[in-house]
């Protein structure tokens, strides 16, 4: 069974539509799923619209959380766990993809790449965005030869003894743990596969999402991670 | 195993020494002229421009060749519109700004 987790924060008007979407692909690939809502005390009402959805949905299958991000994970019944964001940047269509690529490769982890494979892609970046994120990335690939394409990439599927062992020995957040969970995969030895996949940004925050302090930020977690793995 | 910091640092030592190899004049060509012997002390700073010349080049590659997905952004949009649809028939009630 598929456990997707999904972190939200104020995501009243996306949520419904995100649960209705895994519905749909989900259930259209034949996937056991449970949607895991870790919500982080949104004013907005998002538990509210997580009971209405679990009413509509069943209870067996959503589960609404105040705890915070990743303790999703004790209340997760799968034996394999999904984390995406829940703003609709990740597309549900890219599940069942994901599971016959584990399937079909044996893999530990796979993960979504933005920027490797047929059908990949992003939406709503200006040029600012994409420089930012080419370089940075360029910068943990010569640092960190990880073997992974899209390193800050946030949407991926993990066996669950995988993700719990990852999650117990990373330290970081943000972007950095993001990274910092691919790293210490491959030192574990576990295999990861990629799967394109599209981002569509529809939040357009302009400069407030990646300014600098998030770049300082950023830095610090990669060499951090550059001299102690 | 070693972390990256102490490869990356190994691999200096290992080019540094190389480096002062050549400047000592033990590894060298049988007549070393004037053009070796720049080229030889200035190595590292050629290496770096090279370095750095290749990676700004990567870099503004990879941006231009960037995959732009607004068909994903307009396929989004409909699907978007469908699930408002169905999840208000199923008795969804929506904040009134959405």
């Amino acid at each position: 069974m598929y456990s997707i987790i999904l972190p939200t924060y104020n995501e009243r008007d996306n949520l419904p539509l995100l649960v209705w979407m895994i519905d749909k692909y989900l259930g259209a690939a034949n996937i056991q799923y449970e949607i895991v809502i870790v919500d982080d005390g949104s004013p907005d009402g998002t538990q509210e619209a997580a009971k209405q959805l679990a009413k509509i949905y069943s209870e067996d299958r959503i589960l609404g959380l105040g705890t915070a991000y990743l303790h999703g994970l004790k209340h997760a019944k799968g034996d394999h766990v999904i984390l995406m964001d829940a703003d609709l940047s990740h597309h549900p269509k890219f599940i069942p993809q994901m599971v016959a690529k584990m399937r079909s490769g044996s893999f530990d982890i796979v993960t979504g790449s933005r920027y490797e494979g047929e059908g990949c892609g992003v939406y709503g970046w200006d040029l600012r965005r994409k420089v930012i994120s080419r370089g940075a990335n360029f910068l943990a690939q010569l640092l960190l030869r990880p073997g992974v394409s899209d390193l800050t990439g946030s949407f991926r599927l993990y066996k669950r003894e995988v993700l719990q062992r990852l999650v117990d020995s990373c330290t970081s957040k943000g972007y950095v743990f993001q990274m910092e969970m691919m790293v210490r995969a491959r030192h574990l030895g576990y295999s990861i596969g990629e799967v394109p996949i599209t981002f569509v940004d529809r939040m357009f925050y302009g400069d407030s999402k990646l300014g600098g302090s998030e770049i300082v930020q950023y830095l610090k977690g990669l060499l951090t991670l550059f001299a102690t793995t | 195993a070693l972390t990256k910091l102490h490869q990356w640092l190994l691999a200096g030592l290992a080019l540094l020494t190389a480096w002062l190899l050549m400047l000592s004049g033990a590894v060298a060509p049988a007549n070393p002229g004037l053009v070796w012997r720049h080229a030889a002390a200035f190595l590292p700073v050629y290496c770096a421009l090279a370095l750095g010349l290749a990676s700004l080049i990567t870099v503004v590659y990879r941006v231009l060749t960037f995959v732009d997905c607004p068909q994903a952004h307009a396929e989004l949009v409909k699907e978007i519109e469908t699930a408002k649809a169905d999840l208000a028939k199923r008795g969804f009630t929506f904040t009134a700004a959405s």
